[in-house]
């Protein structure tokens, strides 16, 4: 039996006047693995900062692990991202550091030593297909390849949770591909996985995963038909 | 938190942002050159206050007919006054030695006998350097006898009262502009600096780094900006007291900016310049920076 690692409890919240959730609900188990899907700008992204509570529900709570929404001092935010991975649409690489510095940045902040560090990229980049990319600067790698360094990054502290937000959107069919089966990799070594997309066609492909789609500011569990 | 990650950090920063990095170390050594010659104007005005004042002394003029008994006498009486620091007994050959180094021995030649009394100088301690205590003094001495006359620059010391404390009054305040100004300054010329690092600011927060990760490399680097602008800043300094030293070498003052003092003045003052100017810039950013959908 698997414990509960993500709950959102009668969640409600406002952007600028608009209803984005009415009285949501949602539970999420240890090492699923996880579509979200809508419309572009229906509240995929909202949903993602409200579970790395970059954001806060007017009412109602959300729990990760530990943490509830409600109780939660702001300044253990840090401590809840640590627990978390996040695959940006943007990748949110840093150019003026070369790929192997970029995955290491988590363990940076976590305080790991040098050699730790060391073994730590190395074995995710080997993990991710990266181990001669990992001296390269991120403007000089391709498009894909940068992704995968953004999940590596997102995945060399061992999170207990992975967010992926629209990790294909801009990479062509066969990447985006790749990138999928390479979030499936992460999950099968037990980390739970959300991918949120609009990518309708990549999710036609993975009917046996879950699919949470955000339908009338509510999360409803959905089969999609060939 | 490793301290040789966040040091690397610090220096890659500066590296990223050269010509912020240039702008602030400009802005901190304008500013520790301001200071300090600020710093050195106050110091020289007290100073001179204080040498003006020296010099400011009670003449007891004696009666033509007093003997050696009663000159002896006289001195042991003013010295028991309170503040009296010494005497000095000017006889009248020396008055008449002092007259001529003045003005002249033409002068006094138009006499047939040396006209000139002999006197006491009596020098006070310097809080004894008042109109008011002067004139008690001067009333106590009138009092006593074979004593024709006595005198202490009295209007004198009145411009000096008058002045000194608008002197100290205008330094005080110009001080505190000055630094606060300078504190303004180099805070919005780090604002540039962590302004081009707004997207490895929120990455890290992202990433679950606390703010005291953030921070401490902005910190180490204003304290790196800040050493620098003082290395420079005294640099300046020497250059200017070199020209000073070499213009006004004949100068009784001997204004000097070069001192200890003033160079770990300058070191600290950078430092503080530096980290204080990072640290409320970095902080106000990371207080602003709120989530956006």
């Amino acid at each position: 039996m698997y414990n509960t690692i993500l709950q959102l409890k009668e969640v409600d919240f406002n952007y600028n006047a608009k209803n984005i959730f009415k009285k949501t609900n949602l539970e999420i188990k240890e090492g699923e693995f996880i579509f979200l899907v809508g419309e572009s700008g229906v509240g995929k992204t909202t949903l993602l900062k409200l579970i790395y509570f970059d954001l806060f529900p007017v009412n109602g709570t959300v729990k990760f692990d530990r943490f509830d929404s409600v109780t939660l001092d702001r300044t253990d935010i840090p401590l809840v991202r640590q627990k978390i991975g996040i695959v940006f649409q943007d990748f949110k690489l840093l150019n003026d550091r070369n790929v192997f510095e970029n995955i290491a940045l988590p363990l940076y902040i976590l305080g790991e030593k040098s050699e730790a560090v060391r073994r730590k990229v190395f074995d995710v980049g080997s993990l991710v297909g990266l181990m001669n990319r990992l001296n390269e600067m991120p403007y000089d790698i391709s498009g894909g390849e940068q992704q995968r360094v953004a999940i590596a990054r997102a995945i060399v502290n061992d999170p207990l949770f992975l967010i992926a937000d629209e990790p294909t959107g801009n990479l062509d069919p066969f990447i985006a591909m790749d990138i999928i089966k390479l979030l499936m990799k992460v999950n099968t070594k037990g980390t739970t996985v959300i991918v949120a997309t609009h990518n309708f066609e990549i999710v036609k492909k993975f009917q046996n995963r879950r699919i949470i789609q955000i339908k009338e500011h509510s999360l409803v569990d959905v089969r999609v038909k060939n | 938190m490793k301290i040789k990650h966040l040091i690397a950090e610090a220096f890659r920063g500066l590296r990223t942002a050269k010509i912020s990095t240039i702008t602030t170390i400009f802005t901190i050594t304008l500013s520790l050159v301001l200071i300090i010659i600020f710093v050195t104007l106050s110091v020289n005005s007290g100073k001179l206050i204080k040498s003006v004042k020296e010099k400011v002394e009670i003449e007891v003029f004696l009666s033509e007919d007093i003997s050696n008994d009663e000159t002896n006498d006289l001195r042991e009486k003013i010295r028991t006054i309170g503040g009296v620091k010494n005497i000095t007994y000017i006889s009248k050959n020396e008055a008449a030695k002092i007259f001529e180094a003045e003005f002249g021995k033409e002068m006094l030649e138009v006499f047939e006998s040396n006209p000139l009394p002999a006197s006491l100088r009596i020098n006070l301690y310097d809080e004894y350097k008042s109109i008011e205590r002067m004139n008690k003094i001067k009333n106590l001495i009138s009092t006593y006898p074979k004593v024709d006359d006595i005198i202490f620059p009295e209007k004198y010391l009145e411009v000096i009262e008058k002045n000194s404390s608008v002197i100290l009054t205008i330094n005080l305040i110009s001080l505190i502009i000055i630094s606060l100004s300078s504190v303004f300054l180099v805070s919005n010329t780090i604002r540039l600096v962590i302004s081009s690092r707004k997207k490895l600011i929120n990455l890290l927060k992202l990433l679950g780094a606390k703010n005291s990760f953030i921070v401490t490399p902005f910190i180490i680097e204003g304290f790196i900006l800040g050493i620098i602008g003082a290395i420079f800043a005294g640099i300046i300094i020497f250059g200017l007291n070199y020209y000073i030293s070499s213009k006004f070498f004949e100068n009784e003052l001997k204004i000097s900016i070069l001192n200890y003092e003033n160079l770990i003045f300058t070191a600290v003052a950078g430092i503080f310049l530096g980290i204080f100017g990072s640290l409320i810039t970095v902080r106000r950013f990371l207080k602003k920076e709120k989530a956006v959908i």
